[in-house]
């Protein structure tokens, strides 16, 4: 008898344990967060923000996951179909508009007052905005800077002054830098993820027409400003493959002393140090190249909550935290990027020279970044992929020799306008 | 009565084959009649995928250039028996040359997409500084078409050689060397005895090797993407369109009907080329 009591004893006190249990566990709330390539070099900043995060609010427990670049539109795609998206992901601007194309992001004002959003810079939250939806809280920038290695340009008889500011002067010197040295000058890659189309919208042509119901790149100056390019390809003034490398291969030419400079984020002369520190030793820096409109483009990385999220007013929260003055600024000191916050942007560490290439290019962006814009609009169109290769590809016929600019042009235009004016096929 | 205990052994594999090979096929046939893209409801659209595909040029060259690798086949069969007579000898460093032609099938394509890159590599690659040795004129191995696909099948043969040397080996250890034997005592010559006994007896070798090599050459992929990743699509394959189109675009009613193309290619080829090499056995 008194073993019967016992265990009956035991028993309610097992079911009321496990009863607490539950009821502890239904209480905590995880959210989960993707970011795009920052582990492992951050880990320990996301480590303790989110410890930090997560000690304030005892019922939030955050799941961070970092995903590789290359394979996030796959991941987030076959996270979304298999309707367990995380809460949270970082995103770009090119894979901000393929999910907000297709209505998987959470208009960030049904969650958080519209007012509360003024902290964050204009133009970096015009980033985030589609067909007037804020589909996202606009979290590390980064902007343009040239960089350049002084001793080739001295070996060449260049002098600082000779060093290009405008697109029209960077195609002059090019020539000129090539027939000097026999050496490329850069490279740029105009015919795969081609930047022409950022040449062409800081000369003032625009990709399309305001509506983005037709193409306008074909336009006489547009047509003149590209050829200026092809030319360039045509004559081998630029390396062959800079019609088939992507971006990414930018750093690559230039860290092996392949080129003189390099148009690309402040952020990467820390590569630059890291992985090549002779070159690093010779490289300086300069203003972005513009055109006409003296516009250059702002690379905004920003955070969306996803429209299946069940947690949309906590995810809210967090991502808040994560843009605050405070954290965006950490942040920003540790990956040579760009606050995103106006309050941010006001330290001194914006400011401060300290004789180093990357606080030049640092100063140097932040002067530009509140006159940055989203130069590639077409970006923002859902199908920008499609239109992306097909100008892609006109630029290669172009540059091969297949036709000439002006055709490759207008047989471009004609398939987005196709594109732009079909709403399903 | 008949024994059908082994239907009930092949059960398993049967049920394997059904659920990861017929019933996909089965619906990739029945999602390239869709509107499909895991977003919206689906919607029969019937051949609407069918006509676009054929109207779309990229498509067109895509396939004419799945067709134009075909040509990889008699080179890499005549290269891999060649080798696989040559390594068929007993010698002191017979091991070592089976095992340094077969490293090339072993090593990760991602790798050998880096290192092929790297000695195409226009400005600055081994291949060109090579010719420049004989006076020869920088080639455009990467951008310029059709050479890029050229560069392609050479990558292609050089990593397919060892893989399709090893199946011929396997066929020639069936082939009694008596018959070689007494044609090598009734006179005949090298060339004679390859001619008339090797690839006679040969004959179900060299059908697998054609139909799978050829096979493989139709769905080429991965060379493709690690060493010609920016050329415009109408400088590559029926499976980078197909990639395109289902996991970059996530146009899944379109890829499938790429996939189905791709399929009856294929098989039409294979059985056209099995019925042939079949009769003439």
């Amino acid at each position: 008898m008194k073993n019967i009591k016992l265990a009956v004893v035991f028993f309610a006190a097992f079911l009321m344990l496990f009863a607490g249990g539950c009821a502890k566990k239904t209480n905590v709330i995880t959210l989960e967060f993707w970011t795009l390539q920052l582990s492992p070099v951050f880990d320990n900043y996301f480590k303790t923000v989110i410890k930090k995060y997560e000690a304030e609010h005892p019922n939030i427990k955050i799941r961070w996951v970092d995903i590789p670049y290359d394979a996030a539109v796959q991941k987030l795609m076959a996270s979304i179909a298999a309707g367990k998206p995380p809460d949270a992901v970082n995103l770009s601007a090119d894979f901000l508009s393929k999910f907000a194309g297709i209505n998987a992001l959470t208009d960030i004002t049904t969650v958080i007052p519209r007012d509360s959003l003024y902290i964050y810079l204009p133009n970096a939250l015009q980033s985030c905005t589609f067909n007037n939806k804020v589909v996202a809280l606009p979290w590390y920038l980064s902007t343009y800077v040239l960089l350049y290695n002084k001793a080739f340009f001295a070996d060449a008889g260049f002098t600082e002054k000779d060093i290009p500011k405008t697109f029209k002067e960077l195609v002059k010197f090019a020539r000129e830098y090539k027939n000097r040295t026999n050496k490329y000058p850069l490279f740029w890659n105009i015919g795969k993820d081609s930047y022409l189309p950022m040449m062409l919208e800081s000369e003032g042509v625009s990709m399309t027409d305001p509506e983005m119901k037709k193409a306008t790149f074909n336009s006489p100056q547009g047509i003149t400003l590209i050829s200026q390019w092809v030319d360039l390809y045509r004559e081998k003034y630029l390396q062959s493959e800079s019609i088939m490398k992507p971006g990414s291969s930018i750093a690559e030419a230039y860290q092996s002393g392949q080129v003189a400079m390099i148009f690309t984020g402040p952020v990467f002369i820390k590569r630059i140090k890291t992985n090549a520190p002779e070159i690093y030793k010779n490289t300086d820096v300069s203003l972005a190249i513009v055109g006409q409109t003296g516009k250059h483009e702002l690379a905004v990385m920003s955070l969306s909550i996803m429209a299946q999220s069940k947690y949309k007013k906590e995810t809210a929260e967090f991502l808040k935290y994560l843009t605050n003055a405070q954290n965006q600024l950490e942040f920003a000191k540790l990956s040579t990027t760009y606050p995103s916050v106006k309050e941010a942007l006001k330290d001194s560490y914006f400011v401060a020279l300290d004789g180093t290439p990357e606080a030049k290019a640092r100063v140097i962006g932040a002067i530009e970044l509140p006159y940055a814009d989203r130069l590639r609009k077409y970006l923002a169109h859902p199908q920008f992929d499609r239109l992306r290769d097909i100008f892609d590809e006109a630029i290669q016929s172009a540059c091969l020799g297949k036709t000439t600019t002006a055709e490759a042009l207008n047989q471009a235009a004609e398939k987005w306008d196709e594109i732009l004016l079909q709403d399903e096929k | 009565m008949r024994n059908n205990k082994a239907y009930y052994f092949l059960l398993p594999a049967i049920v394997l084959l059904a659920l990861f090979v017929i019933v996909p096929m089965l619906q990739i046939f029945y999602f390239s009649f869709l509107k499909y893209n895991l977003f919206e409801e689906s919607k029969f659209v019937f051949f609407k995928n069918y006509k676009l595909l054929f109207a779309d040029s990229n498509f067109r060259w895509t396939l004419f250039n799945s067709i134009i690798y075909i040509l990889v086949t008699p080179v890499i069969m005549f290269v891999s028996l060649m080798l696989a007579l040559l390594v068929r000898q007993q010698t002191r460093f017979t091991k070592f040359f089976r095992a340094s032609l077969f490293l090339p099938v072993v090593t990760p394509i991602v790798i050998v997409g880096i290192i092929w890159r790297w000695i195409f590599t226009e400005e600055n690659g081994l291949l060109n500084y090579l010719l420049s040795l004989f006076s020869v004129n920088q080639l455009h191995w990467l951008t310029n078409y059709p050479l890029n696909i050229l560069s392609i099948m050479l990558v292609v043969i050089w990593r397919g050689m060892g893989y399709y040397m090893m199946l011929f080996l396997a066929g020639l250890a069936v082939i009694p060397r008596e018959q070689e034997e007494a044609s090598r005592l009734d006179g005949a010559n090298k060339f004679q005895q390859i001619y008339y006994i090797i690839l006679p007896m040969l004959k179900p070798t060299l059908i697998l090797v054609f139909v799978t090599s050829a096979t493989s050459a139709i769905k080429l992929f991965t060379e493709i993407y690690t060493i010609i990743p920016g050329a415009p699509m109408n400088n590559k394959t029926l499976v980078a369109y197909l990639y395109q189109q289902s996991f970059e675009r996530f146009d899944f009613g379109m890829g499938s009907a790429v996939g189905v193309v791709i399929f009856l290619l294929t098989f039409a080829f294979s059985y056209t080329n099995i019925k042939l090499m079949e009769r003439e056995a």
